[in-house]
């Protein structure tokens, strides 16, 4: 008889995870049908959010595979990936943004119909209210959580994984968000938690699983754990691969005894309810709007930062005044400006482009963008139009105020088109494989250090056509034998080819982030 | 107890013995034979041979160096892009060390290649080096695949490392296409093709014979020292494995 997934069944089969020479998993095989409530244990570094972040499809299995439903998580469709909510170690928040806009721009990544009521109900329901509108990098630590707890709600996910969800909440709060997963336990939703105390896993999951020695060293019943004494649960507890569950789990002694809990504050049922109903849903907005809505998102950062703005347009101001004391002085206005020119412009972008994706990873920021249907190539598109949007705000400054300063008496035979069209096409191609690398380089030891030692051999040759036609364009003589039409092409090839490879390899470089 | 190091290897497997007769041989390959001796005849073909060239004189010899040094690197960088290509599709670790190795012999081997052109172009134009595209553009290669082996060094995790270097492989290998075309696109001191041409080649038919035999050579090589690079990094895995 052949058994049909459920929506939410999931399983794990013969998965390892390896990170360098370190096993963390190894042969983890596991079924957790839809509807469990799953307390996951262990001690430090034995791979529980290792595990939550495979089932989370942000980690990629080193062997096997997790699927949901019957579907590999590697494969995931944005239908995959909008049943799952995961609540991180991290925030996956924008610190720059307020709590409203970071719920807001994932409500609409996820294609919640109505974002603004399902934020309200969620601030309710969560205690939000006051710190919704301050900026999600200034809350305390509870409170972020509580607001990473919205983001994860937010589009009523199917599956609810948590990584110790109940670091830095109150005792109220916690208490509450036991009686929140309960109730959507109850719902029918798959729940995983990782916990560090016995107590906590006592509160709701039904099912206990620890992981010790890089794999399931228990895999029980909450029920089983009633006959154990408090100190043979802490042999479960801290990962030791014991038998006692075994021995014990069906002596036939009752259903477990739950501890006294203290009296708490309960949520009210119609707010329960809000909160454990489904959202509407609409389509899940398609490649270009997903890459839209990045771009508003990071020059939404952008606007309340300004870092980028400064650090790269003083640094291209900078070098140009300083630059021009050389220049006009020897009396050298033409090919030595034009390369002033586009160095100030390449460090431009590269200190700009390696900061947007420094904000990326802090929080794991990226992670949010992972987690939503939005295609990956979706994430680049929206990283590289929002570069573009800077360096267009630094180059409307910058570019005249070369002309005013470096160009001296050409201006008269200035090709204004060209010069344009030379600007745009270059920074199009600068930006690209900026954007690109910055990922890798984030990703590296050396971080954004290793970005410009990357990115320049790659772009030389695009410096060496942008600084001809921007000669040419400023009235400078056309070089040998090659005319302005094989620069442009150049430019434009450029772009075309390295673009589209951009496109092609992006999602490798932000996998498993 | 030791470990023998020649059977580990060949076999890919480390062989334990008991240490009393740890006796360690080394056994030249049939391919090390053959390298060297078809470097024996690329010596007499390039320097005894090929006849001088009229204008340039001994110096032109260099040519013989100098271009099939350009062979290898195409094909070290082309199988860096190919083996980059395959890991990311199949996620096979043999792919990344494949595709590292052979990156760098190609840089190596531009490092020849800028080398000898600097050399020529000094006995030629008089200046040791002139900002002609094609030179340029392998400048441009040799400075990207320095970047590909800096951030496999910076870069400590082998999942990460491989993805990041093969999509740096990947990137940078479509310079290669330009480096070509350059040839057509920037026409300046550089010598122009003379090899494949539409009618023909235009050199003389020793010289011609001279240059197959150097990039017959020059592959045999590249071949000989991918064998060694992927024997070594199969031994450093061996030892990983030992060591954890």
């Amino acid at each position: 008889m052949v058994t049909v997934p459920r929506p939410s069944d999931l399983s794990l089969v013969d998965v390892g995870k390896t990170f360098g020479r370190h096993k963390v998993l190894r042969h983890v095989d596991l079924e957790i049908p839809a509807g469990s409530f799953v307390a996951l244990m262990g001690a430090n570094g034995a791979g529980k959010t290792t595990l939550l972040r495979l089932v989370a499809g942000l980690a990629t299995p080193t062997t096997g595979a997790v699927t949901l439903a019957g579907v590999d998580l590697r494969k995931a469709g944005p239908g995959l990936r909008r049943m799952l909510g995961f609540v991180s170690h991290d925030g996956l928040l924008y610190g720059d943004l307020t709590g409203r806009q970071n719920l807001m721009f994932h409500a609409r990544l996820f294609g919640v119909a109505d974002p603004e009521a399902r934020i309200e109900e969620l601030a309710d329901v969560l205690d939000l209210r006051r710190v919704l509108d301050r900026p999600a990098g200034v809350l305390s630590r509870g409170n972020k959580q509580r607001l990473t707890l919205a983001r994860a709600l937010m589009h009523g996910p199917d599956v609810l994984l948590l990584d110790e969800p109940f670091t830095g909440l109150d005792e109220e709060s916690s208490a509450r968000l036991v009686q929140l997963l309960t109730a959507l336990h109850a719902e029918g939703r798959t729940i995983i938690m990782t916990v560090h105390e016995m107590s906590r896993a006592l509160e709701g999951p039904t099912r206990l699983i620890v992981i010790g020695e890089g794999g399931i060293a228990v895999d029980e019943p909450i029920e089983a754990l009633a006959d154990l004494e408090v100190d043979e649960r802490e042999d479960v507890l801290v990962g030791v691969v014991s038998d006692h569950v075994s021995r014990a789990g069906h002596g036939g002694r009752g259903p477990i005894s739950r501890p006294d809990l203290p009296e708490r504050p309960s949520l009210d049922e119609p707010h329960l309810a809000a909160l454990t109903a489904r959202p509407a849903l609409v389509v899940p907005p398609g490649r270009f709007r997903s890459a839209g809505m990045i771009t508003a998102k990071d020059m939404r950062v952008e606007l309340r930062s300004r870092d980028v703005l400064m650090s790269s347009g003083l640094f291209a101001v900078t070098v140009l005044i300083t630059a021009s004391f050389t220049t006009v002085q020897s009396g050298n206005t033409g090919s030595m400006a034009t390369g002033i020119l586009w160095i100030s412009l390449l460090f431009a972008v590269l200190l700009g482009v390696g900061r947007s994706m420094a904000r990326e990873s802090q929080d794991r920021a990226i992670e949010g963008l992972l987690l939503s249907p939005a295609p990956r190539e979706s994430i680049f598109l929206g990283k590289l139009a929002a570069g573009l949007v800077t360096m267009g705000l630094i180059e409307v400054f910058i570019v005249p105020m070369f002309l005013v300063l470096m160009t001296g008496e050409s201006q008269g035979s200035l090709d204004v088109g060209g010069l344009i069209l030379a600007v745009v096409l270059a920074t199009i191609g600068i930006t690209i494989v900026a954007t690109l690398f910055s990922g890798i380089a984030v990703g590296s030891r050396m971080g954004e250090s290793l970005l410009p030692l990357i990115v320049m051999p790659v772009v030389i040759p695009l410096m060496i056509a942008a600084v001809e036609t921007t000669r040419q364009a400023l009235g400078g003589d056309t070089a040998g034998s090659v005319n302005m039409f094989q620069w442009y092409a150049l430019l434009a090839g450029f772009d075309l080819v390295v673009g589209l490879a951009a496109i092609a390899t992006f999602s490798f470089v932000v996998e498993d982030s | 107890m030791s470990i023998e190091s020649k059977p580990a290897a060949r076999t890919g497997a480390p062989v334990v013995t008991d240490g009393t007769a740890a006796a360690h041989k080394t056994r030249v390959s049939p391919l090390a034979i053959v390298v060297l001796v078809m470097l024996a005849v690329f010596a007499y073909f390039a320097f005894v041979f090929a006849p001088e060239d009229e204008l340039q004189g001994a110096m032109q010899r260099i040519f013989y160096i100098h271009v099939p040094s350009a062979w290898i690197c195409f094909v070290g960088f082309g199988v860096t892009f190919l083996s980059s290509i395959a890991y990311l599709s199949s996620r096979k670790e043999k792919w990344d060390t494949i595709a590292a190795s052979s990156a760098e012999i190609g840089t190596l081997f531009t490092t020849v290649v800028l080398a000898t052109g600097m050399m020529w172009g000094h006995a030629i134009w008089g200046v040791y080096w002139t900002w002609e595209p094609r030179l340029t553009s392998f400048l441009v290669l040799w400075l990207m695949y320095l970047g590909y082996l800096a951030v496999r060094a910076y870069v400590p995790d082998p999942a990460r490392r491989a993805r990041f270097s093969a999509v740096i492989g990947i990137i940078a290998f479509i310079d290669v296409p330009i480096i070509y075309l350059s040839v057509n696109w920037w026409r300046t001191l550089h010598p122009q093709q003379v090899i494949i041409t539409g009618d023909g080649p235009h050199m003389p038919g020793a010289m011609v014979i001279a240059l197959m035999v150097g990039l017959t050579t020059f592959s045999l090589v590249y071949v000989y020292l991918m064998r060694l690079r992927l024997d070594v990094a199969r031994l450093a895995t061996q030892l990983e494995e030992i060591e954890s």
